[in-house]
């Protein structure tokens, strides 16, 4: 699709559209996991951002514990997101970059931002802040997104909308957000 | 049984939306509101309270 036609589609979209559609491109860079957290998603968007920034460096920027972060960035560079390579002025250091699949995806995420990858960092802070749990996932994100989206709907269409990943995951995570208060039913 | 996102968590999302994806800045409720738009709460409630009585 040329530019112009790709900037008319996007400029139809509505912004609930536009949420789901960017968890939908963030779930896709993430080898397909909704079990993905936001902290990862957000990991992945400051390598794609610096190319070539260490781990430390996102440790101190993202305030990420060092194994925390460590098991972040075992899990994009096992799943093809990542590529590692030994800094040349420091040994030790290791300079971390997107790569493949997932750094295509997280581009056609970062299309609807303008500010690119700061507004994706800041709509996925604000994803973190409302979704109050310790670790939120892109499952939660999108069920939210959904609900932003459509206003009001059934539970039915909410979980339709997920990934089709095991029901008893999908209820698990619609239940905490009803018990948190992040959604409400009628009922 | 339906479903909806509590209210102020949706409004939340809507202003973050708005300035992430089309670059729309909330409006400020502070005290520079009245002087961005060139007006003060007093006439807007003397507005709306004239509204009313015509109503």
């Amino acid at each position: 699709m040329d530019f112009m036609k790709l900037q008319a589609k996007r400029a139809m979209t509505t912004r609930g559209q536009k949420s789901c559609l960017v968890i939908d491109h963030l779930v896709e860079a993430l080898a397909g996991d909704p079990s993905s957290s936001l902290r990862r998603a957000l990991v992945l968007n400051r390598i794609d951002e610096k190319p070539g920034i260490t781990q430390t460096e996102i440790m101190r920027e993202l305030k990420i514990s060092k194994s925390a972060m460590n098991r972040e960035i075992e899990w994009l560079f096992n799943y093809g997101c990542i590529i590692r390579q030994n800094a040349e002025e420091d040994g030790r250091a290791i300079k971390l970059e997107t790569c493949g699949y997932s750094k295509q995806a997280l581009e056609s995420a970062l299309d609807y931002f303008p500010k690119k990858h700061k507004g994706l960092q800041n709509l996925l802070n604000r994803y973190i802040k409302v979704l109050k749990q310790d670790r939120p996932t892109l499952r939660d994100a999108r069920i939210i997104a959904t609900l932003y989206d459509k206003g009001e709907t059934t539970k039915t269409d909410v979980i339709d909308s997920l990934y089709n990943g095991p029901a008893t995951t999908d209820n698990r995570a619609y239940n905490k957000l009803l018990e948190d208060g992040v959604i409400k039913d009628d009922g | 049984m339906t479903v909806s996102l509590d209210p102020l968590i949706n409004a939340e999302l809507d202003m973050c939306c708005a300035k992430e994806f089309d670059g729309v800045e909330p409006l400020s409720l502070t005290s520079d509101f009245g002087a961005n738009v060139g007006t003060n709460f007093g006439d807007v409630a003397q507005t709306i309270s004239m509204g009313m009585n015509l109503g």
